[in-house]
This record gives structure tokens, sequence and C-alpha cells, in this order.
């Protein structure tokens, strides 16, 4: 055999397994992205569910306590910003804000005794803990995900093939720290 | 003295290898679909319990499960339960499962599987808690309110109508009481018209019965389950409700 064809055959070799391999690094990353995606799709989903529970506790609440408008206008306002995000940085700071809103709408019921024994606002209040939880049941399903769609992208050689596909790093779903701040109590 | 720095620091690691080791294998295995980890319930309410599991697997493929556990620190009781759930496989590929976590600290919680949600919302989930649970709970009767819980769960998934009694709450006592005042009055003005039963009606004073769990068919007596087979591999992202007593 001529030594040039030996050269020929193990460049070729080489080609073949570096081509495979970034075709599987490849489809590893399509998969993760998507499973970024279907996770990202569960939470909103659940945050949507939350937003629809609020317009009928609130017409509860305002059954025995129509005249705290404040609050009302409170949680509208929360709620339209959570409908209005779109990325998980927004929503995420949407939901804390919320859940202030509501925590105050929920201490109403300190405040009148007939709405805390109502039998239809207690039904709320298990529903909205429930979605609660299932956010947070989504939310850290999507953090993983999303974890681990950001170590993939970043170890080598998978970083090559990330950066030729356009792949960046993904923000995850927690809230901003302004979001976070302690709601004022006026006494 | 650096190495003495260097032996606290290795001891520091290794005392967290030991509990994160332990934190993780603090979740039980199964072992039917009574587990009474916490031993509070009587043999008769736990044969009570797996008839109404068995019955419900058999007729709707529904897996129900009942635990009881002393604590479920270091997680919360609902963590706790969304992690077992999820972990024993609660519910068949349709994700069709309940799980009912009894810790006998002081805490209830229900989980549903992804495929229950829409027949049994969290809402009623919590009613049954209040209304079949807590009572017997507060009295340390663990397993008659465990029998309870299961029997209304199962009624509701087999299309019975769960009754909400209008107030189960603390503080309203005179509202009943009112109600009580004002049916009387609208009998004693209505005379004998007044149909008996009221129906749906009747506000507050209303007593739901709830019919104990399905006690027809044959008796599974010396079935031959050879041991625990284990729960069909369903999922649940923490739906469900949960209270403390």
């Amino acid at each position: 055999m001529k030594k040039s064809t030996i050269v020929l055959i193990s460049i070729a070799v080489i080609l073949l397994i570096l081509v495979t391999s970034v075709v599987g690094k490849y489809n590893q990353l399509v998969e993760l992205e998507n499973s970024v995606d279907g996770r990202w799709a569960q939470v909103e989903n659940q945050l949507q569910r939350r937003a629809d529970l609020i317009p009928n506790l609130v017409n509860t609440v305002k059954g025995y306590a129509g005249h705290e408008e404040k609050v009302f206008a409170d949680v509208a306002d929360a709620r339209a910003r959570l409908l209005g995000a779109n990325n998980p940085a927004d929503a995420a700071s949407a939901n804390a804000g919320l859940d202030s809103a509501l925590g105050r709408l929920l201490a109403l019921s300190e405040s009148y005794p007939e709405l805390k024994a109502d039998s239809s606002f207690i039904r709320l209040q298990d529903e909205l803990a429930g979605t609660e939880n299932r956010i947070a049941t989504e939310r850290m399903r999507f953090n993983e995900a999303v974890q681990t769609w950001n170590a993939t992208i970043r170890k080598f050689p998978t970083n090559i093939v990330a950066n030729f596909m356009g792949g960046q790093a993904k923000s995850y779903f927690e809230a901003a720290p302004s979001a976070q701040e302690v709601p004022q109590v006026q006494f | 003295m650096n190495k003495r720095r260097f032996m606290i620091s290795a001891l520091f690691f290794i005392l967290f290898l030991i509990t994160s080791t332990y934190a993780q294998a603090a979740l039980p295995k199964p072992q039917g679909f009574v587990n009474d980890f916490a031993l509070v319930m009587d043999g008769k309410s736990k044969a009570q319990v797996m008839l109404i599991a068995e019955k419900l697997q058999k007729e709707q493929g529904i897996e129900l499960a009942i635990v009881t556990v002393p604590q479920t620190s270091p997680l919360d009781p609902k963590t706790y339960a969304t992690q077992l759930f999820n972990e024993w496989g609660i519910g068949g590929p349709e994700d069709s499962g309940i799980l009912i976590l009894l810790s006998t600290d002081g805490a209830i919680e229900v989980e549903t599987g992804y495929g229950i949600e829409g027949v049994l919302p969290d809402g009623l989930v919590g009613a049954v808690i209040d209304q079949e649970g807590l009572p017997h709970f507060r009295n340390k009767q663990y397993g008659q309110g465990l029998v309870n819980m299961a029997s209304s769960y199962a009624n509701i998934l087999a299309g019975e109508e769960f009754e909400i009694k209008k107030d189960n709450s603390e503080g309203s006592g005179w509202l009943a009481s009112f109600a009580i005042f004002l049916l009387i009055v609208i009998f004693l003005r209505r005379g004998r018209r007044f149909p008996p039963g009221g129906g749906y009606g009747g506000r507050g004073g209303g007593r739901t019965v709830i019919i104990p769990g399905p006690r027809m068919g044959p008796r599974p007596g010396g079935s031959s389950r050879g041991g625990f087979g284990g729960f069909g591999g369903g999922r649940s992202g923490g739906g469900g409700a949960g209270r403390r007593f």
C-alpha cells in the first residue's frame, strides 16, 4: 500500500468520528433545549391557572369586604403584570408581586369572620395553595432543566457545537431581589 | 497548625457527606397500598382502607396510597408528599394516583396525580380533609379519619356528589344557629307541608351523612397477592391540599 493512501484513509476515519460526535452532541443539545421549553410551558400553564383563579377569589372576598378597593386594585395590577410577562425572569418577579398582593387579600379574612368561614372561600384558598405548590414543583423541574442545559453548553467540546448553533445560557425562574421587597404595612 | 485546620475541614466534609446521604435516604420504600410507618392504625381500619384501595384499582385503575409517618423533617410535609408520590410512582401510566400522607406530628397532606386533578380539584380535596379527617385526627383517631377520607375520595372518584357543609370553621357558630332558627321559623310557618329531609337547601345546620366504604362484593380472604408489586409509575405536579392540626 502506498503511504498516501494510508494517510487518506486515516484522515477519512478521523473525519467520520468527528462528524458523528458533532451530530451526537447536536442532537443532545436539541433534546435538552426542547426539555427546557417543555418545562417552561408547564410553568406557564400553572401561572395561567393561578391567574385564572384570582377573579373568582376577588369576587368572593368582595361579597364580604366590598370597600377594600385598594387591595383589589393591587391584586388586579399584579395579575395583569403576570399575564403580560413573557420571559422567565419577568414572570418570576410578577409572580412574586402577586404573592404579596394576594397575601394582603387573604389577610382580609382575619377582619371578616364570615368570609373566613365561607366554604367557597376555603375551597378557593385550597385551589390557590395547590396551584402555588404546583408552580413550586414545575419551577424546580424547569430550573433543573435549565441547569443541565447551561452546564452542557459550557462544557468542552459541546460548547463548540453550542456556539455554532447559537445556543445561549438560559435564565432561571427566580424572582429579582426587587420583587421580594417586604410589603409596607400601614395602620 | 495547618494540618489541624485541614483535619477539621475534612471532618466537616465527612459530616456533610453523611448528613446529605441521610437526607437522600429519608424516603421509605412502599409496602403496599397501606403503609403505616408510624404504627397508628388499628387492624380494622387498615383492612377497610385496603379494601377501598383494591376496589379503586380494580374498577378504575386508580392507585390510592395511605402513608403514616411520625414526622417528615427535614422536609416540610408538602414537599415530602410530592417527593414520595413521584419516587414511588403512585398511579398508572395515566398518572391517576392519590397519596394520603399523615404525619403524626400534626400534618395531613393529600397529593393528587396529574390524571386525577380534574375529577378531584384541590378545593374538594381540602373540604374532605376538613369534614372527614380533621375531627378524628384532633382526637388521635387516625385510623378512623383515614378510612373516612379514603372512602370519601373513592366515592367522589366513582362519580358521587360530596356535600360540602356550608360552614366548616370555628367562629361561625352564630351563623349556624341563626340558620337553624330561620329553618324552624320557616318550618312553623309552612306547617305540615314542609317536605321532610329538606334536600340541598338546608343552610349550615345540615348534617352530611357519609355511607361508609363500599363493602359489597366478595371479601378478598386469602387472596394470592404474592407480595406488593409496586406502583405503576404515576407522576404528580404538587396538586392536592393539606392541613396542620
